[in-house]
């Protein structure tokens, strides 16, 4: 009679046991999961190189691009001849909807509150959410960066240059 | 004479405790467990990359900044008026 309850007592211990590791398995599946399941965010750094790039491009060395503005004169651009200019494809083929955009306002010095070209390229709903950020920072929405920087064109005319840039991508850099 | 009765109650007891202890084991692993998932849930919060988070020739390439420096090489007219406002608008 004794034995049979130890027998029982070891088949116990040994489901305990087995319980126990199931638990300890399952949480380290679950840790791994949650960590390695949550994609990088890049989109900041994504948005500071498509900075970079239109800076580049409006502005060499100091100078402006002469097919923007020459001789204090201005050529207006369309967004799509803009991103040929600047040698940009917004298109993918993976996502359906344009995940950037990209905003290049030139201000004459005396004059910073009208721009005397307002380039505008890419998808633009970005731009209120844009808004939204500047007010509270959330993860869901796009990541916007503006930068201001001073050139001059083959005159030597001040120019104050800023450019907005917006990358959307939240999908692949958010766990939603 | 064996006090049969006696040895009875203090195997119980024994059981009792083995038992106690057991359960207590098994939450003591259940509470780490937790503990470790809520802080792989937290670092996977973390996990994006900003620029200040890259080496020091990422950062220090601030390419806008030396496009202001390029520019004022050829005119430093109202250099102090333009770095105010740039400073203002890039904070």
């Amino acid at each position: 009679m004794n034995l049979i309850n130890n027998k029982k007592g070891d088949k116990i211990i040994s489901v305990y046991w087995f319980a126990i590791l199931i638990i300890v398995a399952g949480g380290i599946f679950g840790m791994v999961y949650i960590f390695y399941g949550t994609p990088y965010d890049v989109r900041e750094i994504e948005a500071n190189i498509l900075t970079n790039q239109v800076a580049d491009c409006v502005s060499y060395a100091g100078r402006i691009n002469a097919n923007l503005i020459s001789n204090s004169k201005v050529s207006q651009k369309t967004g799509e001849d803009f991103l040929k200019m600047c040698h940009l494809n917004f298109n993918s083929s993976e996502e359906k909807v344009g995940q950037y955009y990209v905003e290049v306002k030139f201000y004459n010095l005396s004059d910073l509150n009208n721009p005397i070209l307002n380039i505008k390229a890419g998808n633009n709903n970005w731009l209120a959410d844009c808004v939204i950020q500047e007010k509270q920072k959330q993860e869901n929405l796009p990541q916007c960066i503006e930068k201001s920087f001073y050139s001059v064109d083959e005159k030597n005319n001040q120019y104050i240059i800023k450019i907005l840039t917006a990358v959307g991508k939240s999908e692949k850099n958010v766990k939603l | 004479m064996l006090n049969y009765r006696k040895i009875g109650k203090k195997t119980r007891s024994a059981q009792v405790g083995e038992t106690v202890t057991w359960i207590i084991a098994t939450l003591i692993i259940i509470g780490i467990l937790i503990i470790f998932l809520v802080v792989s849930s937290f670092m996977s919060k973390i996990k994006a990359i900003h620029v200040g988070d890259l080496g020091i020739d990422m950062k220090e390439s601030n390419l806008v900044k030396e496009k202001t420096f390029f520019a004022e090489q050829l005119n430093s007219q109202n250099k102090e008026i333009i770095e105010n406002i740039i400073k203002g608008q890039n904070g």
